[in-house]
């Protein structure tokens, strides 16, 4: 005889991670003290990078959503995910800053080669479209990275692809 | 490091279609990085809205910040002993058996309240929000809509028991997606409640509201 909670796993839905394998690889070539500094300013993600997540796990917890009080509910009690518990899996503190408040626009691209110190050309070049989204390749960023990793720049905070550098200061 | 930053933005923290860093994952990056604007809200705000369009909108596909969830989840149920400052450390030194779906769902319906580790060693908080401006709970702006989750059915994971049913209007449920019907009049609501966020503070006693802090 099933019992409730065994029916209760038939939502056909299925936590999907992305292929990490290139961004891991990147991940090594930091060294421990750059890894830290990393961690301070952006947070433990390259912590998390290395996680080997069982998306099995996940699928099955799914099942216990009730999505009208946002709460995974057991037989007895209940577990919400909160902004207090994912700052502390992240390391990094909300308090005294303000959350991302989401604007319909993106016009990014001259920020971004600002940030990156590639030519907005190249970035814009660089922009495909999957299945109706725009962004990047992970390939273009982590091609690009390796670059940056063999001038032994990846732990700059401000990485200069040398091509480009003239660039950098001629234009504002 | 920043175009390392950006790309596990979108590899790790926002996921949408695969093999892509989105627009999405750009923005908040670009936020982060010239605004400060803090992505914590954001990534669990993608956790909840990724499982409404699981069982609202029949998405077969739970893409969001998963190793956070899964940190996060075995946090909570892994087996009690062991003990680290760091969440995703303490998951790094468990040897986690590797089961099926079906073996994790005879898991998970076995779990009671006697086994849930309600205290992990590293979580440090005093005080949790509450409420934010003239929600009666938190709501979240993610990459792809706004939601609210429900701190008082957390407090249990904060050192308290929930004491009675929370009134309904505690619950009052948001969900908007971006671009669809209000959801700019949302977002403007939302921007003004997170400039008065109201914290929940433990004592010796119980739970008390009494700090109002600026998160802006």
């Amino acid at each position: 005889m099933k019992s409730e909670d065994d029916l209760k796993v038939k939502l056909p839905i299925k936590a999907r991670e992305n292929n990490l394998f290139g961004i891991r690889a990147l991940g090594r070539r930091l060294r421990a003290v750059q890894r830290n500094s990393f961690r301070k300013k952006y947070g433990n993600f390259l912590g998390l990078l290395d996680i080997e997540v069982q998306t099995s796990l996940i699928t099955a917890f799914a099942q216990y959503y009730d999505p009208l009080v946002r709460a995974f509910t057991f037989q007895d009690f209940q577990l919400v995910p909160t902004l207090e518990e994912f700052e502390q899996i992240l390391d990094l503190s909300l308090e005294g800053k303000s959350p991302y408040i989401y604007v319909e626009h993106h016009a990014f691209v001259s920020t971004l080669s600002g940030i990156m110190k590639v030519h907005p050309k190249e970035l814009e070049s660089a922009l495909v479209n999957k299945k109706g989204v725009g962004g990047f390749i992970p390939k273009f960023l982590e091609s690009y990275l390796h670059q940056l990793a063999d001038q032994q720049k990846l732990g700059d905070f401000h990485g200069c692809s040398s091509s480009y550098t003239i660039w950098c200061y001629i234009v504002p | 490091m920043d175009v390392l930053a950006l790309t596990l933005y979108g590899v790790i923290l926002f996921p949408n279609v695969e093999d892509l860093v989105d627009y999405a994952a750009i923005d908040v990056f670009i936020a982060s990085k010239t605004r400060s604007e803090n992505p914590v809200p954001t990534i669990l705000a993608d956790v909840y809205i990724a499982l409404h369009l699981c069982y609202d909108m029949g998405k077969r596909k739970l893409m969001c910040c998963l190793p956070v969830f899964y940190v996060w989840l075995l946090s909570r149920i892994g087996e009690k002993g062991i003990s680290a400052q760091c969440p995703v450390e303490e998951v790094m030194q468990r040897k986690l058996e590797v089961k099926r779906t079906t073996n994790w769902g005879e898991f998970l319906s076995r779990l009671t309240q006697e086994k849930i580790k309600w205290h992990p060693s590293w979580q440090q908080k005093s005080s949790i929000i509450y409420y934010c401006g003239n929600y009666p709970n938190v709501p979240l702006i993610g990459t792809k809509g706004c939601v609210n989750y429900n701190p008082i059915l957390a407090q249990r994971q904060f050192g308290y028991p929930i004491r009675g049913s929370p009134i309904a209007v505690s619950l009052t449920t948001l969900l908007t997606y971006h671009g669809e019907g209000d959801a700019t009049e949302t977002l403007r609501h939302i921007r003004t409640a997170w400039k008065k966020v109201i914290c929940m503070e433990r004592d010796s006693r119980a739970w008390g509201i009494d700090r109002e802090i600026p998160y802006h």
